[in-house]
């Protein structure tokens, strides 16, 4: 910790793991800006030279056990492109209900697991209460029990195609290595059944629980950037088609697929952060600002949904429009990703429903041959959002270059923006308020920013510090959650 | 003496995530462990700062699960000071177990790995990540990269090895129960298998004498048959058998996450000799060791496949030579 008139809030989690954020305040105590860093560091980009290109999928599965099945997919389709084979259409459906089911349970875990405590129990309860088993309480251990199935429904899904959930192996260039036995396929007609039903519940759930309550909360914490997200003939994809990027007032404002992506994107760097902070190029780097002028944008559900016309499947396209009667397009509203998120969960469930019942995930047919290497992008929706795997091959099939742009990265700076601004309304005059440091979490987990999270949320436990320090940098007040407050 | 439940916790270093899933992955079987044992922190919890962690008594937890790779100086200290507050240590992962999958940045210097992410085609100029940045407000640390990646053994003393990427829900389901019973004798390495991949590998391996390797993507596999009798690299051979062998299951080959296999220290030399047992040579006829060499080359990048999950743990350690001095 340095001498200054800080407050750190240490770590709060994201994608690869460990983060934190460092509060300034001013000569008043006033919150005066906010840092976000990350700690967190592996080389991917360096170690992936050299690899087997068909190894990628396995390799970069490990740049998060959270959402695996979005590197996997996202190297695999960058092998399809790399290798110029398009996978036969059983392959694709056979991916896309991998896909799906990842999607379904693995906001399952964010909504009900992470999430749902903040709002269903409250920022201000026990630590005690303020988790999954907090949750179960206050809605009943039947509901409790259903989550926990539900969410187990997707896994097994994922490892039914992919031999395990958590770092399934799966994807090839130019297909899959697993198509369904009509044993199967009856399994998951089975398994699915209730799926839909329980996507009814979750919205439900979220509107008379979360919405009522917190209507005034979700519209009033707000930052106006742009919006970016896969959209396949305009509606909301999270496998493929084009990446479409609206600007603050909704109109559209570029399109891209696969190597593209570099006219777009750039990456800006602060040293003190292992993760870089993605802008739009056009636009540029204008700081932690949010406009029309900043090239700063969103991704994840809210930057998802914001970017589409509309759902693919139909329950999912109803949800959609009262969404955006509600809140007018597009929504800025931090808390409104958790509302996208329940949306997706119904699309989700819906195209699972469809795809098992497609006898053609029982066809052998799932792979085509691959021509020879080349270079290759990938692109999906990563539950949190836009994820970018880019490989350049050699004649033998080695990966020469790499660049990954994976999701919370893009998010960095909302993230930051975020936190800075809930930090600035709960700090008043270096007085931290009784459930300030939840609500500051609240506000970055918005965006989902992945496991340590969700894990630590199971168990009811605020990974969070803070120093405060005054402006001549003494520290007068320590707070941390999970282990009580210390003067 | 009463039998109080034990008191665990669950930490993480330089992780995926993927081993606090697992935890999860087990379903209501967490409600048992629970009954066994009482979480007294959940790894991100304790990630806070060491002086919170040191306000814990010595050997105050019973049981500390240990996940991740000690890439960082951070996640260096924070397993020293961890050892002291646990009378008990799991290695938890293969990563903790073997250095795992991040072990791969062992074949570069830590600026080679530190420049690569600053320099890719979409990455602004600017400095690299440092351990001190001023910004306005005033000062910004961030901890610094350790020299290569080693397991946690090499770091503290380790009770127990559990591996696995991550371990599965049929390896827990053992492993917790028999771990958190005073009663029930584990020892250190009674978790890793003596059984390899294809031990336990519903596909029965024959042996068969191949020519070469080719990638999978060449090869149209027969779902039923062993797919390195088919001619394409599985690491089942070299690899701890925990897993049942679902990934040749599903008819994806085995990339070796679970690390050697008891007792063996090198994954890569295990996996050497498997192959060239079976490598170039075709029926009765001998071929030259010219034709062995030339069939050996046909096992692209190595170093990279044979210690995918292992490589801090193997001879090797990390790359050595033309590394600055």
């Amino acid at each position: 910790m340095s001498d200054d008139n800080k407050i750190s809030i240490d770590p709060i989690t994201r994608l690869e793991g460990h983060g934190k954020i460092e509060i300034f305040l001013d000569e008043d105590e006033n919150v005066k800006n906010a840092y976000l860093q990350v700690p967190e560091y592996k080389g991917f980009e360096k170690f992936c030279e050299g690899r087997k290109a068909e190894d990628m999928p396995n390799i970069t599965n490990r740049v998060c056990g959270v959402c695996p099945e979005a590197h996997h997919l996202a190297a695999s389709k960058a092998l399809d492109e790399a290798y110029d084979v398009e996978p036969p259409e059983p392959a694709k459906k056979l991916r896309e209900l991998f896909y799906n089911a990842y999607i379904y349970a693995d906001h399952i875990l964010h909504f009900y697991y992470l999430a749902s405590p903040d709002f269903l129990v409250g920022v201000d309860a026990p630590k005690d209460a303020r988790n999954i088993l907090g949750v179960i309480e206050e809605v009943g251990e039947e509901i409790g029990k259903k989550v926990i199935k539900q969410r187990g429904k997707g896994q097994k899904i994922v490892r039914m195609l992919g031999g395990k959930s958590v770092h399934p192996a799966f994807g090839v260039p130019g297909g899959v290595t697993k198509s369904l036995s009509s044993e199967e396929r009856e399994e998951l007609m089975e398994l699915s059944s209730d799926m839909v039903d329980f996507a009814e519940f979750t919205l439900d759930l979220f509107k008379e629980e979360i919405l009522s309550e917190y209507e005034e909360e979700i519209k009033e914490e707000r930052l106006n950037t742009y919006s970016m997200g896969l959209t396949e003939d305009g509606k909301l994809s999270h496998t493929g088609g084009h990446v479409n990027i609206v600007d603050p007032e909704g109109e559209e404002f570029d399109s891209f697929s696969g190597a593209d992506y570099t006219d777009v994107i750039r990456e800006h760097k602060e040293s003190y952060s292992y993760m870089k902070f993605p802008y739009l190029k056009e636009i540029g780097w204008k700081g932690f600002e949010e406009g029309k002028d900043s090239g700063i944008y969103r991704v994840g559900t809210l930057g998802r949904i914001n970017a589409a016309e509309g759902m693919k499947t139909e329950r999912a396209q109803e949800e959609y429009e009262e969404m955006f009667d509600a809140l007018g397009h597009p929504v800025h509203s931090t808390l409104a990703y958790h509302w996208a998120r329940v949306i997706e969960i119904m699309q989700a469930a819906e195209m699972i429903e469809g795809l098992v019942h497609d006898e053609d995930i029982e066809s052998d047919d799932i792979r085509n041959e691959p021509g020879e290497p080349g270079n290759g992008v990938g692109i999906v929706e990563a539950a949190r959002g836009t994820l970018i795997h880019d490989y350049e091959l050699t004649d033998d099939g080695l990966v020469e270059n790499a660049n990954l742009i994976v999701a919370t990265n893009h998010n960095a700076s909302v993230i930051s923006m975020s936190v800075r601004d809930a930090a600035k309304k709960h700090i008043d005059g270096g007085d931290i308020q009784e459930g300030m440091l939840n609500s500051v979490e609240r506000s970055f987990r918005a965006y989902d920013p992945c496991l340590a999270c969700a894990t630590h949320s199971a168990m009811g436990e605020t990974p969070l510090k803070v120093n405060i320090y005054d402006s001549k940098g003494r520290k007068y007040k320590e707070a941390s959650q999970g282990l009580g407050d210390s003067e | 003496m009463m039998s109080e439940k034990k008191k665990i916790g669950f930490y993480w270093t330089g992780a995926c995530g993927g081993c606090q899933v697992s935890v999860l992955d087990i379903d209501e079987m967490l409600f048992d462990v629970l009954d066994q044992a009482e979480i007294v922190f959940w790894p991100v919890a304790m990630d806070i700062k060491y002086d919170d962690v040191e306000g814990f008594d010595e050997d105050e937890i019973d049981m500390m699960f240990i996940n991740g790779s000690i890439r960082l100086e951070e996640n260096k200290e924070m397993a020293e000071i961890l050892r002291e507050k646990a009378k008990e240590v799991v290695a938890y992962g293969s990563c903790s177990v073997n250095g795992g999958i991040f072990g791969l940045g062992n074949l570069s210097s830590k600026e080679e790995l530190l420049e690569e992410a600053s320099t890719t085609k979409t990455t602004d100029e600017g400095p690299l990540p440092s351990r001190s940045t001023e910004v306005e407000e005033g000062n910004l640390g961030l901890s610094e990269l350790l020299e290569h990646i080693v397991p946690l053994e090499e770091i503290i003393d380790v009770d127990y090895y559990l591996p696995g990427c991550p371990p599965l829900p049929n390896q827990l389901e053992e492993a917790f129960p028999a771990l958190l019973d005073d009663e029930t004798e584990v020892g250190k390495y009674d978790l890793v298998s003596d059984k390899s991949v294809c031990d336990v590998c519903p596909m029965d391996r024959e042996e068969k004498k191949i020519e070469g390797l080719k990638p999978i993507q060449e090869v149209e596999l027969d779902t039923e048959e062993c797919i390195l009798d088919q001619g394409v690299l599985c690491m089942g051979p070299a690899t701890a058998g925990m897993c049942d062998g679902v990934c040749p299951d599903v008819g994806h080959p085995c990339v070796g996450c679970n690390g050697p296999v008891k007792d063996v220290k090198d994954q890569g030399s295990r996996m050497s000799s498997a192959l060239a047992s079976v490598i170039g040579i075709e029926g009765e006829e001998r071929k030259t060791e010219e034709d062995v060499i030339e069939a050996m080359k046909t096992v692209r990048d190595p170093t990279g496949s044979f210690y995918m999950f292992s490589l801090p743990s193997s001879i090797m350690q990390f790359r050595r030579g033309d590394l600055d001095e």
